[in-house]
């Protein structure tokens, strides 16, 4: 058992018996919770702990700051309830057609946008988001095919019909998303721990050096970005799926794009655990407070819950909520095998 | 063996004329020490070479190939290192995981780079500090990692910006005896930036003078010691000599 | 034609939005995304003191420029120069980007919750007035704010070039470090320029006024503009940030004229991109290396 509370925090994630406990909790939550907004609540909380997780490739491990990420992911809601729609395709499929074209696009923005330093890096991602919500708000139809501009597009109700991602109840749902944040997850841990993730961390925290290292740090920087961008999109679509209507403002806009690097910095930018740990303790707290709070005055509450945090994270605790987590997580642990 | 042939260098910025005309020729397995006072470009030679400025005239040709246009990256794999003036150590993360990222140049297994990474930190003598910090570490150990570093790449040449500057006198001697060790035991040619003089001129085989630009003196360090030139670009400026 | 002369009105108004940003970033090269909601906070300040007192706008700065200025110092000292003062090392200060973007987003969600979103609007005396000048119709308002900002602008650059302060607070723009050594306080500096930075949103926020609706968001519209107003003209630069404007202005009223308004907003953002792309430092701003 390795005490890892000391240096190397950001590497570092709990040992394994917390994310295994937590795992088999979250196995078993469905057959738990019944009830459907109870449930819908857990899937937004997975799907948001996946956005952020995704964002954390570039935002973390990248050492940049990508403040218009949304971008992607409504680029691919928008390519595979398009193709649904006029061509019947499986969003199955058109998921990943959804990435694949979500993988360009970051490409031609990442190429010019990369030379940027960080804060005209930021702007520089606003600026996409922000226009390509207004491009996509004032376009009736693209090439004879509808887009409805802000009107959104609304997925045919196919009722239960697992081939094409459409679910009657919540809890498949559910388990897909799990599916999809155990993966990247996944990919997130083995990245971190090679090639790729050292080059990245170089890059990002001093481009010089790494170059005279051989690092091409750009090209790095995309690969990062070219992965994000993909499960951006995945993700895009599984919204798509679950809400079964998607419109610019919801999906490509610049208020889920800061929700999305707020939840991940208060968590901890560039850790394993940090954003899935932002998720799961804010999103909550913003779903609660709509569900109690209504009204149009209180229609930005989740967003000043979470703007108020990070400007509290950003002056006191700079690592994020993991840096304290562990601390406390370690002690207990420490003190649990002391016993033995 | 010819290694590294540099040929009328010259680099502008604006109006002034950081490099006028500069000439250098390096045999592989010398070490040899570019000397000139403060703002003479000694850095903006390093930089020419890696990549970091492209010169406006001249040549570059290390060991037969044409450097001159190459990215920084490309030229650290054709074989040259560098450490910077100003050093820049990965802060958060472990010297083990500085040094890594350089031997990742060689692999993409990252048992192995941990591997040539630990045996660069026991030639170094930092394998004991491996697991600190990059911000809680000295300033000597700092310069060290950025030799470790760019060891970790296995350059042919390594350029050592003003490495010793801020040591004491048994530090020097320990810097002084590592990078003897380097040319013999690893078969490196080294160009060194120093303002330190003791180390300069009992490393050095030859030193190139540099001023304003230009070279103003180049032969071994009892030549260069004497030329009434280089004592003139000298005259009035401290060294910190021990 | 008249779309061009309301564009260039309308522009040195956002030029004068920019001032601040401009002046914010190059002295302290801190990006405030919580720009458009400090023009919020004073337009709302302006709003309430016509709905109060009935004062005219332009007497009111006189109450306006002191709170404007008092609401910047703090929001320097308090929030953002404890992050400064922690990451002076670091290249980049991305932390204090991060406060300003929660600043602006909990500002601005902040004022939806305590005031509504409504739309509201102050009339003053000469609200709805227009000038004709052959056969163009020119807003009064409008043009009383531009001329406002044009003595703005110009009194800020008689501050930054001329006097003391000025030059303190350009010294400490061009090196930190060097400032300091030569006895200036440079976090007292920051205080101060981020202060007149938001006094002269006050002045935007009071002329502004007679031309725009008051609610939660006004300000964001004027955020992007100042961004690329600011990329565009150059940081730091005063005169820049002016010129820079008049250009988005006659742009966007162009764009607007000849297209419809939303999309005058995306010409705009993509030429922000496009200088962003091709020359990050604009057309008179310092080629600063940070």
């Amino acid at each position: 058992m390795k005490d890892n509370s000391r240096g190397g925090i950001n590497l570092v994630y709990p040992n394994y018996y917390l994310p295994l406990i937590a795992l088999l909790i979250l196995f078993c939550i469905p057959l738990v919770i019944k009830s459907a907004s109870w449930m819908q609540i857990m899937v937004l909380i997975l799907w948001y702990a996946c956005l952020t997780l995704s964002w954390n490739f570039v935002g973390g491990f990248a050492g940049v700051l990508p403040m218009g990420h949304a971008a992607y992911a409504g680029v691919g809601a928008y390519v595979s309830t398009l193709l649904f729609i006029n061509y019947g395709l499986t969003p199955w499929v058109g998921m990943l057609i959804g990435g694949v074209i979500s993988v360009l696009v970051a490409l031609l923005i990442g190429i010019p946008t990369f030379k940027l330093h960080g804060a005209y890096y930021a702007l520089a991602s606003i600026a996409f988001v922000e226009l390509l919500r207004m491009v996509t708000e004032n376009t009736k139809k693209i090439f004879g095919i509808k887009i409805n501009g802000a009107r959104g597009l609304l997925v045919p109700l196919k009722g239960h019909s697992p081939f094409l991602f459409q679910f009657g109840e919540k809890i498949y749902y559910y388990y897909v998303i799990l599916a999809m944040m155990l993966i990247i997850f996944f990919i997130s841990y083995r990245i971190q721990k090679s090639k790729l993730g050292y080059y990245l961390v170089a890059g990002g925290e001093e481009q010089e050096a790494a170059e005279s290292l051989g690092i091409n740090v750009t090209k790095y920087k995309l690969i990062a970005l070219s992965i994000s961008a993909f499960f951006m999109a995945i993700l895009g679509t599984f919204y798509a799926q679950l809400i079964l209507f998607i419109y610019p403002q919801g999906i490509m806009s610049l208020s889920l794009s800061f929700e999305i690097a707020f939840i991940a910095i208060i968590g901890g930018r560039g850790t394993l655990m940090g954003p899935i740990l932002g998720a799961f303790t804010l999103v909550p707290l913003a779903e609660l407070s709509r569900m109690y709070l209504s009204g149009s005055r209180f229609l930005g509450i989740h967003l000043m819950l979470y703007s108020s945090i990070i400007i509290l994270v950003m002056l006191y605790m700079p690592k994020g909520l993991i840096g304290a987590f562990e601390k406390i997580y370690f002690s207990f642990t420490n003190k649990l095998f002391k016993k033995s | 063996m010819k290694m590294l042939t540099i040929k009328n260098l010259s680099k502008r910025f604006g109006g002034l004329k950081a490099v006028d005309d500069f000439s250098l020729e390096l045999k592989g397995g010398e070490i040899v020490g570019l000397i000139g006072p403060n703002g003479a470009g000694k850095t903006t030679i390093f930089n020419l070479l890696t990549g970091v400025y492209q010169p406006d005239l001249g040549e570059i040709v290390f060991m037969g190939k044409n450097i001159k246009n190459l990215k920084p990256y490309d030229i650290c794999f054709q074989g040259i290192g560098r450490t910077f003036q100003i050093v820049k150590p990965f802060l958060n993360r472990t010297v083990l995981y500085n040094v890594m990222v350089g031997s990742f140049l060689w692999t993409n297994d990252i048992k192995k780079a941990e591997e040539e990474a630990i045996e660069v930190l026991k030639f170094i003598g930092l394998i004991n500090k491996k697991d600190l910090l990059g911000k809680n570490l000295t300033i000597p150990d700092r310069k060290r990692i950025e030799i470790a570093r760019a060891l970790a790449t296995k350059p042919k040449l390594l350029l050592l910006d003003e490495t010793m500057s801020g040591l004491n006198p048994t530090e020097t001697e320990e810097a002084i005896v590592l990078v003897r060790k380097m040319q013999e035991e690893k078969k490196l040619t080294v160009l060194l930036i120093e303002h330190v003089m003791q180390v300069v001129m009992s490393l050095s085989e030859r030193i190139a003078v540099l001023n304003h630009g230009r070279k103003i003196a180049e032969g071994t360090p009892q030549e260069v010691s004497c030329n009434e030139n280089v004592i003139k670009a000298y005259l009035g400026e401290e060294y910190v000599t021990t | 034609m008249e779309a061009i002369i309301n564009g260039v009105l309308m522009g040195g108004v956002y030029g004068l939005t920019a001032l601040g940003l401009s002046l914010i970033f190059g002295v302290m090269k801190v990006i405030n995304f919580a720009h458009g909601s400090h023009l919020m906070i004073m337009m709302y300040v302006e709003y309430w003191l016509i709905k109060s007192i009935g004062i005219d706008p332009y007497l009111s700065l006189l109450i306006v420029l002191p709170i404007a200025y008092t609401i910047g110092y703090f929001t320097q000292a308090i929030l953002i120069n404890p992050i400064l003062k922690a990451e002076k090392d670091v290249r980049e200060p991305l932390g204090v980007l991060l406060l300003t973007a929660g600043l602006w987003i909990f500002i601005n969600n902040l004022f939806l919750m305590l005031f509504g979103a409504n739309f509201k609007s102050a009339d003053t005396v000469y609200s709805n007035t227009v000038l004709k000048i052959n056969k163009m119709m020119i807003s009064k308002p409008l043009l009383y704010a531009f001329l406002a900002s044009l003595i703005t602008t110009y009194l800020l650059n008689w501050l930054l070039r001329k006097t003391k302060l000025g030059k303190a607070i350009r010294a400490t723009g061009q090196d930190r470090e060097a400032a300091s050594l030569m006895g200036i306080n440079v976090y007292k500096i920051y205080n101060i320029a981020f202060g007149i930075g938001i006094a002269a949103l006050g002045v935007a926020g009071t002329i502004l006024i007679p031309l725009f609706y008051v609610h939660p968001f006004v300000g964001d519209v004027f955020d992007m503009r100042a961004f690329v107003i600011v990329v565009l003209g150059g940081l730091g630069s005063i005169p820049g940030a002016l010129l820079g404007g008049l250009l988005v202005g006659v742009i966007e009223s162009l764009a607007g004229h000849f297209l419809n308004m939303t999309w005058a907003a995306a010409v705009i953002y993509m030429i922000f991109l496009l200088a962003l792309f091709i020359k990050p430092s604009g057309m008179f701003g310092f080629e600063k290396e940070w």
